[in-house]
């Protein structure tokens, strides 16, 4: 595995965050990027704040489920 | 990413913000933070030996601000540093702090395990990462990091994936695995990705009882196994009431045994072993086809 940096920012809240990184959450908490929805890779379904596990910044590639964060740094084996 | 190039992106980071927020290395293995200041960051090697294996993990504490508008603009443009920072593949900006465990190696062994499945049995990446979760929690066990071990599977309880992390879990706990990849060599269509979707559904070699089954679920599926003539079936049972469970199937089965007039195919109990994983008590007991007859019940022992 390669050398990684994990951020964790304490004192913004996610959303405050999210929205630092330009996406857009409509009224319901769903996440937008260039118009579209964020979609969970594992079932295809639209991603929420709350669902948010982590943010690989550069790519902004949104990891919201266990299995995605697990796949994210096994694949970087 | 080397550590001195995690240090350039610290040093950056830490030198722009350091009014503004409080940086700390995180040890991923105990939560423990250390404040970076001037002085740790001349040292450059103590960043190193502080950063356990290859998982750097910095903590952003940013400080109440009195100024609203200017704190805004400060964040907008920690966020900003720290997405042109960290290139895609290189790192992440976490959210749920139990998150780090998940990226821990595996024991060597366990890992190579997982490397020949991937290359032998082929199995697609869904099942490999629900693997790589139900070793992790073996390796937690085994290490009788038992706390550890029950967070993470508390965790997969909430993920959309548990049940097939749980039957991976099985499969790993139970010793299979290894099991897979050897009788793979003589059976080459065995354990393949298209087979272990059969065998997700239906293992006829075992059974897990769980909290939902009743004792009668248990013979249930005995019986299937029995339809198909399977000589060996292993019931695995882990805590107290699946404990309970077992020894009340049994006890249905024993029942069977008595009733029978004629010489009839049923399992019989050629093996029951106690024993704990973590603290919890398990049991598992290897039951064997054979024709039993009314009189071979009467002298059973």
């Amino acid at each position: 595995m390669k050398d990684l940096l994990i951020f964790e920012i304490d004192g913004m809240d996610k959303k405050e965050i999210l929205e630092g990184l330009g996406f857009l959450i409509d009224e319901n908490g769903y996440l937008y990027r260039d118009g579209k929805p964020i979609l969970s890779k594992i079932d295809n379904t639209k991603v929420k704040v709350e669902d948010v596990e982590m943010i690989v910044p550069g790519s902004l590639e949104v990891l919201s489920d266990p299995i995605e964060v697990s796949d994210y740094f096994s694949d970087l084996e | 990413m080397s550590i001195s190039l995690v240090y350039e992106i610290l040093l950056n980071l830490f030198n722009k913000f350091k009014d503004f927020s409080k940086f700390f290395i995180v040890n991923p293995n105990t939560g423990e933070k250390i404040e970076i200041n001037d002085n740790i960051l001349k040292n450059q090697k103590l960043i190193g030996e502080n950063v356990t294996q290859n998982i750097n993990i910095v903590n952003i504490n940013i400080l109440p601000e009195q100024i609203p508008e200017e704190s805004n603009s400060r964040k907008k443009e920690l966020l900003k540093d720290i997405e042109k920072e960290v290139d895609k593949k290189k790192g992440a900006l976490n959210f749920k702090k139990d998150n780090k465990f998940l990226t821990k190696h595996l024991s060597p062994q366990k890992k190579e395990l997982v490397k020949n499945i991937k290359k032998v049995l082929k199995w697609d990446e869904e099942k490999i990462s629900a693997l790589f979760y139900a070793l992790r929690i073996c390796d937690l066990e085994d290490d009788q990091r038992c706390s550890g071990a029950q967070e993470l599977y508390n965790k997969i309880n909430k993920s959309k994936k548990k049940d097939l992390i749980k039957k991976m879990y099985n499969f790993a706990r139970s010793g299979y695995l290894e099991g897979f990849l050897f009788k793979h060599i003589f059976e080459p269509l065995k354990f393949t990705n298209e087979d272990m979707d059969e065998l997700l559904k239906f293992f006829p070699e075992a059974i897990w009882i769980n909290e939902d089954m009743i004792p009668y679920n248990v013979i249930l599926e005995l019986k299937k196994r029995l339809e198909l003539k399977i000589n060996n079936v292993i019931i695995y049972a882990r805590g107290n009431n699946n404990i309970a469970t077992l020894h009340n199937a049994l006890i249905l089965l024993e029942n069977e045994w008595k009733n029978i007039t004629s010489p009839t195919k049923s399992y019989m109990i050629s093996n029951h072993e106690k024993y704990m994983i973590c603290t919890t008590n398990a049991e598992k007991v290897a039951l064997e086809l054979q024709t039993l007859s009314p009189y071979k019940e009467m002298n059973k022992d």
